[in-house]
């Protein structure tokens, strides 16, 4: 008798219970569509750009020469000047013929590094000299 | 169709950004196939190339063989290069007449080499060494002008000039059927006029049009009127009386600057001769 009793009142609490209204759905707009599509799009963008300056950055670190800008002055022995169209026009037109500023090119550039009083074949021999 | 306008709007920067890179990648011809680079290569390579402003004491002179050993690794980089079909020097043309070109010098050196080798080889009877030098060296020399402006041409040239007279020495000391074919047909792949002389005119000209050499607006306007007939002159002698008259009367600013046509007339015909003696040779 005593849980029939307890049944009843549960059933009555429980009747107390409505079920509630649902509430009607948000309106998605066309303005927040295009919203959330630009920030996805700056999120690209911003991810990228992030990415090429660490690449960037990193190159630049990797670039870097250990040599000091002393050392790399006393690295350059003698100036060097490459040889420009300009230059190159020059010559042909200073010289008596094609072949003799071919000539004076090849000559020109190799008198620098040997001396007029020693051949070339001394230079070689003198490498062979072991210390 | 919401949802596909930002998909696509993101897919389109991704591409503006990443399109260059995809195109380097999707090159249909690899960089590293570039025969100029194989050749700058063996610029590096060359040793004691000072050796060749000097008299070479004789061909049987251990210096003369120490100075080829020193010099194997520059010369087989070189033939190396000479098999690929590209060669691009990548010289740089917005700097106008300030383009550096010194590989036209190192060019120079290396074609030297290459040709003394030869008749070292030669002399010491290793034919078959010699007709690969000598085919790697024409091969080279040619390609020396590639792209380039009248003086990397002129000098094509005079390296041409260089090798062809070997192959005379080659062909009477004996060569074998292999042998004969291999250089007839470097020659054939020379074509009759041997290099680009109306390519490399053009180039020449057309420098000068830039603000770099100062050209007032007589100079440009004759400029367009010598050009052609410049190039015309490269197939046709018979203008150049017309042209050297032009030059005569062009404004002295551009008079100053402008290559002598008789000399590079003159170059162009003799290595046209020298290419069909050649070949007459092989025949």
């Amino acid at each position: 008798m005593q849980m029939r009793a307890d049944d009843e009142r549960f059933e009555t609490y429980l009747k107390q219970f409505y079920p509630r209204t649902p509430e009607e759905l948000p309106m998605v707009t066309r303005g927040r569509h295009a919203r959330r599509a630009l920030a996805l799009g700056a999120w690209a963008v911003a991810m990228f750009l992030t990415a090429a300056l660490l690449a960037a950055n990193w190159t630049a670190k990797r670039s870097h020469s250990p040599i000091s800008t002393e050392n790399w002055s006393a690295l350059q022995v003698g100036e060097f000047h490459p040889l420009t169209i300009r230059a190159a026009n020059e010559l042909l037109e200073r010289a008596p013929s094609l072949k003799a500023a071919m000539d004076e090119l090849v000559l020109g550039s190799q008198q620098e590094a040997v001396p007029k009083n020693q051949s070339a074949f001394d230079v070689l021999s003198e490498e062979n000299i072991n210390p | 169709m919401r949802v596909i306008r930002p998909i696509a709007m993101i897919a389109l920067l991704a591409g503006f950004f990443a399109g260059p890179a995809l195109s380097q990648t999707a090159s249909p011809e690899p960089l590293g196939e570039n025969a100029a680079l194989r050749y700058w290569s063996a610029f590096a390579e060359m040793q004691d190339s000072a050796m060749m402003s000097h008299k070479i004491p004789g061909l049987d002179d251990p210096r003369v063989k120490e100075l080829f050993d020193k010099n194997r690794a520059a010369l087989d980089t070189m033939q190396r290069g000479t098999m690929l079909p590209k060669c691009d020097w990548g010289i740089d043309y917005q700097l106008g007449a300030n383009a550096p070109v010194e590989y036209v010098r190192k060019a120079l050196l290396l074609g030297n080499l290459n040709a003394l080798y030869v008749m070292y080889l030669e002399a010491h009877g290793d034919t078959e060494g010699a007709v690969r030098a000598l085919v790697a060296g024409l091969r080279f020399s040619h390609d020396v002008a590639n792209d380039g402006t009248l003086f990397a041409t002129e000098a094509a040239d005079q390296l041409l000039m260089d090798h062809l007279p070997m192959i005379a020495n080659i062909v009477h000391a004996g060569v074998s059927p292999a042998q004969r074919s291999a250089l007839q047909k470097v020659l054939a792949q020379l074509g009759p006029a041997g290099l680009d002389w109306q390519g490399a005119v053009k180039r020449e000209l057309g420098l000068y049009q830039g603000t770099d050499h100062g050209l007032s607006a007589q100079g440009l306007a004759a400029l367009s009127q010598i050009t052609p007939l410049y190039v015309d002159a490269m197939s046709d002698s018979s203008v150049l009386p017309r042209l050297q008259n032009m030059i005569a009367n062009a404004p002295t600013g551009l008079r100053n600057f402008m290559p002598n046509p008789e000399r590079v007339v003159e170059a162009e015909q003799s290595l046209q001769n020298h290419l069909a003696e050649a070949r007459g040779l092989l025949q």
